[in-house]
């Protein structure tokens, strides 16, 4: 499953991400890898972006980069 | 650098954190704070009110010294010249993610304290910060602040100028694990993942289906707050004005004072600068509400929103950021555009964002509609309307060219919800009354006593006859341009020269040519193709600079001038071409027009151009990006 299905409100924890170098950098600066756990919250008009909310942090994230974020729930 | 390097004390966090804040709190200035990553994008610095000798430096905000965004760049630019003490401001609501970039700084060997900020929001949630562990963990000092209540800040400082030392190095590999044990020792949460009131509040400001709406009444609120509170309030000014202007006058006369002197007093000062004066308050409620807005949080709330709409038109999520900041001043709209990752995106929005009706040019509006359109608010709101088509249509039809075509896609933070501060509101509306008053003292002025001077004075000295003056045959040689537009009368050409200054020195000179402005539109379409032009053509001088600097190239600088006049031109053709149509053949032929032109625009924007969904810039049919990310 990828973190673009999951549905407002789940909880599920990350496996692995297949975005390129570069967003997957951004986003480990940001405290997202594997193993984090992240809450989804909002879905936009026109399925993207997403929010998601780890911790206490809450993010915006295109649809394209979502759906290369393989989750598991917990 | 004017500062003493030995002594400069440097910033550096996580974006909204609340390092500006602290910034302002230290030196005493006022600089623009708000609740969204992004606010500030460019280094400042100023002295330390309790010790001048003492200089802090506030740096845009970012989440690693790897830079990747052009604000994020300056991060790293600065730390070239090194500081002598860091201030690590820390979000204490999200320790785990704003210490990674706390274990990066170790790599630097600079003498470094950790401020962790926000302890008032973190009393009321129950969490408590062990300080004492916390700075074992990096063998720095740890301090609990609150910059927007203004606690702990003299223990901050007392800190940062005695006791800063260099952090123990924390190899890179080890920052997550790192991280995990310096929280287990120091924090102490009470209930982990609860819904707060943030998440509450989003489940409706960020409802799919509830979202758009709410965003559209929040804008039309603030435009009719403005037009009809600062409306309002701008009448009492312009009134007394007009009345100390006659009083001035009929004492010049009687004193005998010599006719060009009453010409340069009452025309350029009176009609002139009083006639922008008048539109202060107007300017002021715009602000505040703007503030609001920026200080709530609400506007990262608005680009999450329209994310999906804006990257059909080739913008993004961050775009609508940049827009909605010229919305009050293009300046600030331009440099936000920073923080766009992707080059392209970036430069779409530079070009883009001056299409928004900003302060001044709302300015020209309601006092143009206020003259020819007896005030009717449709007028007015329609421009806004009017705008957002024509930013989306730009995009939809620049996108097609490589120069703007592809960009990453959004990846930002939501800020959480807060209160607005008096401290904050009232410090953004002081700089901009501040702002608006030395504009008009200086660039507005001087525009002002030019055009009296151009319109007194011709080849034979000072005159009374308009038709020997400088500014009437340079006006009449320029007119021909305008004729098509319906506005082609040597008044408005100037007007339109000297909007370049500044946007509202359109309303002085037309005020200063013109007994009765009104009578120089022949027609309501045209007066309206005016105003359509006004808001699309290249903006003020001050905007321009800006652009020049963000796009950095003279070239792109020179597409944009292109561009945003061959826009304003077309724009105000069609509005005068439309009206013509419809006054000499009726209704029924305007709207035939209408529907032809707008399937053939539909046509041209919605055909199908293939464009990969992995990777998005291609806008090939057969792309070898494609094909290997679907092959894996």
């Amino acid at each position: 499953m990828v973190l673009s299905e999951v549905k407002i409100g789940e909880r599920v924890k990350i496996i692995v991400q297949k975005n390129e170098n570069a967003v997957k950098q951004r986003l480990r600066t940001m405290g997202i890898r594997s193993g984090t756990i992240v809450t989804v919250m909002n879905t936009a008009p026109f399925e993207t972006p997403i929010e998601i909310k780890i911790g206490n942090f809450r993010l915006a994230i295109c649809k394209a980069e979502a759906d290369k974020i393989v989750v598991e729930y917990v | 650098m004017w500062w003493n390097m030995s002594n400069k004390i440097s910033l550096i966090g996580n974006p909204n954190c609340g390092k500006t804040t602290l910034y302002n709190l230290l030196t005493g200035k006022t600089e623009r704070v708000g609740n969204r990553a992004g606010v500030t994008v460019d280094s400042k610095t100023g002295r330390y009110v309790k010790d001048k000798s003492v200089f802090i430096t506030d740096l845009p905000g970012t989440y690693s010294l790897k830079a990747v965004s052009g604000d994020e760049r300056i991060v790293s630019d600065n730390l070239n010249e090194v500081p002598k003490v860091i201030i690590n401001v820390v979000d204490g609501n999200n320790l785990s993610r704003n210490l990674l970039l706390t274990c990066e700084l170790t790599s630097l060997k600079i003498p470094m304290v950790i401020a962790v900020n926000f302890s008032d929001e973190l009393e009321n949630r129950g969490i408590k910060i062990d300080t004492v562990a916390l700075s074992k963990v990096f063998n720095v000092p740890v301090v609990l602040i609150s910059a927007r209540k203004n606690k702990g800040i003299d223990m901050l400082m007392n800190d940062a100028l005695k006791n800063a030392r260099v952090p123990n190095f924390i190899p890179p590999d080890n920052y997550e694990k790192f991280i995990d044990n310096a929280l287990n020792s120091a924090v102490k949460t009470a209930r982990a993942d609860i819904l707060d009131f943030t998440d509450k509040a989003d489940k409706i400001l960020m409802n799919k289906y509830l979202g758009i709406p709410i965003f559209i009444a929040v804008i039309v609120s603030v435009y009719s707050l403005t037009s009809i509170l600062g409306g309002f309030l701008g009448d009492k000014i312009a009134d007394f004005i007009k009345t100390a202007g006659a009083y001035a006058e009929l004492s010049l006369r009687e004193s005998g004072a010599a006719e060009w002197f009453i010409g340069l007093i009452v025309g350029a000062l009176v009609k002139g600068v009083g006639a922008v004066l008048s539109f202060l308050p107007q300017i002021l409620v715009l602000f505040l509400l703007l503030a609001v807005i920026e200080e709530s949080g609400y506007l990262a709330r608005a680009a999450f929103l329209m994310d999906g709409i804006m990257e059909k038109v080739g913008l993004n999520g961050k775009s609508l950021i940049s827009l909605g900041v010229s919305c009050g001043c293009a300046v600030g709209g331009i440099m936000s555009a920073r923080t766009i990752e992707s080059e392209k995106q970036r430069r779409l929005t530079v070009f883009l964002s001056p299409f928004m009706p900003c302060g001044a040019k709302t300015a020209v509006f309601a006092w143009l509609s206020g003259l020819i359109f007896g005030g009717n608010p449709f007028i007015t709101a329609s421009l806004y309307f009017l705008s957002l088509f024509v930013v989306a249509l730009s995009g939809a039809i620049l996108k097609r060219f490589d120069r703007f075509r592809g960009g990453a896609g959004l990846i930002m933070e939501i800020p959480v919800l807060r209160m607005p501060t008096f401290r904050g509101v009232f410090n953004e509306l002081k700089e901009k009354a501040v702002d608006f008053l030395l504009k008009a003292g200086s660039i507005i002025f001087l525009v002002s006593v030019v055009v009296w001077f151009l319109q007194s004075f011709g080849v034979n000295g000072y005159t009374q006859n308009i038709s020997e003056t400088f500014l009437f045959s340079l006006g009449n040689r320029i007119k021909i341009l305008f004729v098509p537009l319906g506005f082609g009368n040597w008044q408005s050409a100037v007007a339109v020269l000297s909007g370049i200054f500044a946007k509202e020195a359109v309303i002085q000179t037309l005020n200063m040519v013109s007994d009765n402005p009104a009578n120089l539109f022949v027609s309501g379409y045209s007066a309206y193709a005016f105003m359509a032009f006004i808001l699309f053509m290249p903006p003020c001088i001050a905007a321009l600079s800006a652009a020049k600097n963000e796009l950095k190239s003279a070239k792109e600088f020179c597409i944009m001038l292109a561009y945003q006049t061959i826009t304003a031109y077309l724009v105000a053709l069609t509005i005068n071409g439309l009206g013509y149509l419809y006054e000499n053949f009726g209704i029924v032929f305007l709207s035939l027009t209408i529907v032809i032109f707008g399937v053939i625009i539909s046509i041209v924007i919605l055909k199908n151009r293939r464009q990969c969904k992995n990777c998005r810039t291609c806008g090939v049919k057969r792309c070898e990006t494609k094909k290997a990310n679907t092959t894996i």
